[in-house]
């Protein structure tokens, strides 16, 4: 009797402590869950791409911020009507900016932040090849 | 060769620091003047004001954006349970007492009774107040944190944005003479 009583709690404790471990720590809501893993991938993929304003390195898809959760369901009612990604981050960025993609698109303003590796790895190469140089020279 | 490029190894690594510590005092200088990187530009200056009809917390009134035509009007987003919003208060209780200016409430995430009861306490600045249930007009003005203020002209163009409470600073150095500007 107490056997089986404690068998079955200890299953309990198994259960909890396992869908303690196996819950991902996303903000999301059960009501904001996609219909089908496949279009519920894509949401997550597609939150993850997008920041949130509020919690401002955040993306929307890990923020519990009210504004995150809204644009969420945004972003799923968007993908059930049947819009591409390229339209709902559009819809984004005609409210909030360019600010909203995690991703900064190459623009103007960005190219410095582009360009920024390459000049390094010029003068890195620059620097590195004098070194050498003088290596051998010596 | 050497020499030259011993002085190399000592003087780019100064010239780099030197870079960024001029890169950081500059943008020390614009967030110590209030541009804290907190604030997005937002897409919208320049542009038609969105549309909306919304209730307002008068029953039976409603506020479209069709409301927002022919005159200058300051829309601001705001509510009762935001501090921000009280702190900026006592301002826009004396812009709305201006002629040049009409302003328009929005009430962020905040039922009609509460916010209805908190202007009753502190004056009501507004013409009139829409209850933006769904935020979906919060949104399509991009707002992303309450209070905050859009200035449009009476085409119906959003001119000017300013997120947080109206400082003086801003209504006598940005808006004040803006509005004078969309007024001649």
């Amino acid at each position: 009797m107490s056997g089986i009583f404690l068998k079955i709690s200890a299953l309990f404790l198994l259960l909890i402590v396992a869908a303690g471990v196996d819950c991902p720590v996303w903000a999301l809501t059960p009501e904001e869950i996609m219909p089908t893993p496949a279009l519920e991938a894509r949401a997550g993929a597609l939150e993850k791409e997008l920041r949130c304003p509020v919690c401002q390195n955040q993306s929307i898809h890990d923020s519990e911020a009210v504004l995150a959760r809204d644009l969420r369901q945004v972003v799923r009612s968007k993908i059930r009507d049947g819009e591409t990604d390229g339209q709902i981050k559009a819809w984004l960025v005609e409210r909030y900016g360019t600010f909203v993609l995690m991703a900064p698109p190459m623009q103007a303003v960005t190219l410095p932040l582009w360009l920024c590796p390459v000049a390094f790895l010029a003068i890195a190469g620059i620097v590195g090849a004098a070194f050498f140089r003088r290596r051998r020279q010596v | 060769m050497s020499t030259r490029l011993r002085f190399a190894t000592y003087a780019l690594p100064l010239v780099a620091f030197a870079f960024l510590a001029a890169l950081f005092a500059w943008r020390l200088g614009l967030a110590e003047r209030g541009m804290t990187p907190d604030l997005l530009p937002s897409p919208l200056i320049g542009r038609t004001v969105p549309t909306f009809d919304l209730e307002t917390i008068e029953e039976g009134k409603r506020l479209t954006s069709q409301d927002l035509k022919g005159k200058v009007s300051l829309v601001v987003f705001f509510a009762s349970w935001c501090p921000e919003c009280q702190i900026e208060h006592p301002q826009l209780i004396e812009l709305g007492k201006r002629s040049d200016m009409t302003l328009y409430g929005m009430a962020y995430k905040d039922p009609s009774q509460k916010m209805a009861q908190w202007l009753a306490q502190r004056g009501n600045p507004y013409v009139a107040v829409g209850q933006d249930t769904g935020r979906r007009v919060a949104m399509d003005f991009g707002v992303y944190a309450v209070p905050e203020s859009y200035l449009i002209d009476k085409t119906g163009t959003i001119r000017l944005k300013h997120t947080g409470a109206l400082t003086a600073d801003f209504i006598d150095g940005e808006l004040l003479p803006l509005v004078a500007e969309l007024n001649r």
